[in-house]
């Protein structure tokens, strides 16, 4: 690295006349990013100056902090970003390649029997595989002691069939994928392919026999699910390439709560975070995670649901026996999409064997 | 809606809007009205906003607020029996937890927060009021955060009192001379070379010369400053090349346009590197005779402490 002039050391040190201490309530709010941009130039202005204050600073860091998205334009161009682009672009020309030549072979031909979804249309949930060294848990935390570190095991929820039963929802799972080996064979008793039920790049499904109402939708931000929804939808016509496994497993996104009770969302392992509006007027404080299905909790009862790692969000309000949930939520458990367990800081314990359409308080 | 005669800022909002936000606040179950908590939004408002602000600015303002934390202690600060057990259920095992982080050992940590938890409560009396720290928070940043902050504030300036103190019994113990009272003369620096200097370190962004300060200044690591700028820490190490290296540019400039020629320039540079190396550590050792608070190796600001 380039060293500046010891001049440059000592003039810096000088620096103008200090203008006023900040108060502990606008450097409080510049560690967690909420000043104005007005605000935050003239806090950095006096930092640069003030010893002590950057000492404080230092000190008043949150232990745990997860870094935000890199911040302008370079974000686009980010080395991650066009490494990712670069193998799904090549994930996509290949695929499309080998796919002429089957087709031109034989159109009868099944497709290469390596399916990446299990589904069942019988009515009963399917339950997840059960854990093993390959497969993370699925993540159960509260705000503080939130490990964004996990990558669960993906599992997805797809729209119920026939839905004369509410509870009859097929589930489609991935397996072992983390280590990108081999996945299961297809249990294809009646069930379509991926290929044949690929939803468009910019709506994934949303269960929405579950819950009761549906927040806002959020469209897509990042061009990158397009790419990564093509190179999904390819994947299925290919055999056997554990490089495209891999980067399947990479599509499950980490995530992790501020301090501020904002929702934070990683799709490229951790190195970079991007803010998800859940529920901006509520502080939230505990999440659940089993691959692309996540539950939020927070203050007053605040409790948010999504399928579709993070892109659309539904509302959940938990009734028993005509009470509703509003106490703050300070823990949300889910072991598997079906089975939860929320939290409150008045002691009470909610619980649900139907991934929130009822629910049991204790 | 009863009549509330919220005065301006409130009434530029609306008063939907403020029973909304009241509303979100829960301020009405630590016993705070309506009217108190409009006042006390008035008075973040005009701490903040400009007099000029628009009401959709007012509004943007007031929504971004931490109003349900406010509520909870700005009814402590009015010495709400109820708000204050929420407060402690939620925050006095989290304020001897932070202290202990800051302070790291233990009797340092417990004293740490057990004086600020005193500044919280209010043992203060002005006027016949009870004066607490707590009333002082307005809701911008987290109330964890601003608990934070405040114990960090409380630290540095225990410890700057605490190393007044011990350097004087230091010295006196090893024999040390105290320093005269007439400084040695700084050597001499070509003006020129000081006001370019002056000039590139101005054309830097505030960011910019806090990266620089924090890590050449403060010693700290890449890490940590790209913690405290929320950015990959291979953004801070692009950053630091690329200002060093503009940096020295920028001064060779500088000097040319004062009159030297380009050879000059760079010898007064080069001038510079060698007698100021020597003059930095020799002021160094001087100044910093005793480890900072953080165990980092750093001057000391010459400014005030802070509030």
């Amino acid at each position: 690295m380039a060293q500046i002039p010891k001049i440059g050391l000592q003039r810096l040190q000088k620096g103008a006349e200090l203008q006023a201490h900040p108060d502990a309530e606008l450097i409080a709010a510049f560690i967690e990013n909420s000043t104005t941009r007005r605000e935050r130039t003239d806090i950095l202005d006096h930092l640069a100056q003030c010893y002590e204050c950057r000492e404080i600073v230092s000190l008043a860091l949150p232990e745990r902090m997860e870094v935000e998205k890199s911040r302008g334009a370079s974000r686009w161009l980010s080395w991650p970003v066009l490494r990712w682009a670069g193998a799904a672009a090549c994930v996509v020309v290949v695929g499309m390649a080998v796919t002429l030549h089957y087709e031109s072979r034989s159109r009868s031909a099944q497709v290469n029997t390596q399916p990446v979804e299990v589904a069942t249309l019988d009515g009963k949930v399917a339950e997840p595989p059960s854990p093993g060294p390959a497969i993370d848990q699925p993540t159960n935390k509260t705000a503080e002691g939130l490990n964004p570190e996990r990558n669960p095991a993906p599992v997805r929820k797809k729209k119920a069939t026939e839905g004369a039963n509410s509870n009859s929802i097929s589930i489609n799972q991935t397996a072992d994928i983390a280590q990108g080996g081999p996945e299961p064979e297809a249990q294809l008793q009646g069930a379509e392919t991926l290929e044949a039920r690929t939803p468009p790049a910019a709506a994934p499904p949303v269960n929405e026999g579950i819950v009761p109402g549906r927040a806002k939708l959020a469209e897509p931000t990042i061009a990158m699910d397009n790419i990564a929804e093509a190179a999904k939808r390819q994947a299925t016509a290919l055999s056997g390439s554990s490089a495209i496994v891999a980067s399947r497993a990479r599509l499950v996104p980490r995530w992790a709560l501020n301090s501020d009770g904002s929702l934070q969302r990683s799709r490229d392992g951790g190195s970079t975070w991007e803010i998800v509006s859940v529920a901006p007027q509520s502080r939230l404080r505990a999440l659940a995670a089993i691959g692309f299905d996540i539950w939020v909790g927070g203050s007053g009862g605040a409790l948010y649901h999504s399928v579709d790692a993070g892109q659309h969000w539904s509302q959940v309000r938990p009734v028993a026996d005509g009470e509703a949930l509003t106490a703050d939520i300070i823990g949300v458990e889910f072991p598997d999409p079906q089975h939860g367990k929320i939290s409150t800081s008045s002691l009470e314990t909610w619980t649900t064997d139907d991934a929130g359409q009822h629910w049991q308080k204790q | 809606m009863p009549e509330l005669g919220v005065q301006s800022g409130m009434k530029q909002i609306g008063l939907q809007s403020l029973a909304e936000i009241y509303q979100k606040s829960r301020a009405a179950d630590f016993g705070l009205s309506i009217e108190n908590f409009a006042g006390i939004l008035q008075e973040v408002i005009k701490k903040y906003l400009a007099a000029d602000a628009s009401p959709a600015e007012i509004k943007e303002f007031v929504f971004s607020l931490r109003v349900e934390e406010l509520a909870l202690v700005r009814s402590c600060a009015a010495g709400h029996e109820r708000a204050w057990e929420v407060f402690l259920t939620r925050y006095r095992e989290k304020l001897y937890e932070i202290a202990a982080y800051i302070a790291k050992e233990s009797s340092a940590a417990r004293e740490l927060a057990d004086s600020l938890y005193a500044d919280l409560y209010g043992t203060t009396i002005r006027d016949g009021q009870r004066v607490s720290k707590l009333a002082s928070y307005t809701g911008r940043g987290s109330l964890e955060g601003w608990l934070r902050t405040v114990l960090a504030q409380e630290f540095v300036n225990r410890y700057r009192r605490q190393r007044r103190l011990v350097s004087l019994d230091e010295e006196s113990e090893q024999g040390t001379q105290f320093p005269a009272s007439t400084p040695e003369p700084e050597t001499k620096v070509d003006n020129r070379l000081a006001a370019a200097t002056d000039d590139a370190l101005g054309e830097l962004s505030p960011e910019d010369r806090f990266i620089l300060a924090s890590y050449y200044l403060d010693s700290r690591t890449l890490a940590e400053i790209a913690r405290i700028l929320r950015v990959h820490e291979s953004t801070i190490s692009r950053k630091l090349d690329k200002i060093a290296k503009s940096l020295r540019k920028r001064i060779l400039a500088g000097l040319q346009q004062r009159g030297m020629s380009r050879r000059q320039a760079q010898e007064a540079l080069e001038i510079d590197v060698r007698d100021l190396g020597l003059n930095l550590r020799s002021r160094l050792l001087q100044e910093t005779s005793h480890p900072p608070f953080s165990n980092k190796k750093a001057e000391a600001s010459a400014g005030k402490g802070p509030s």
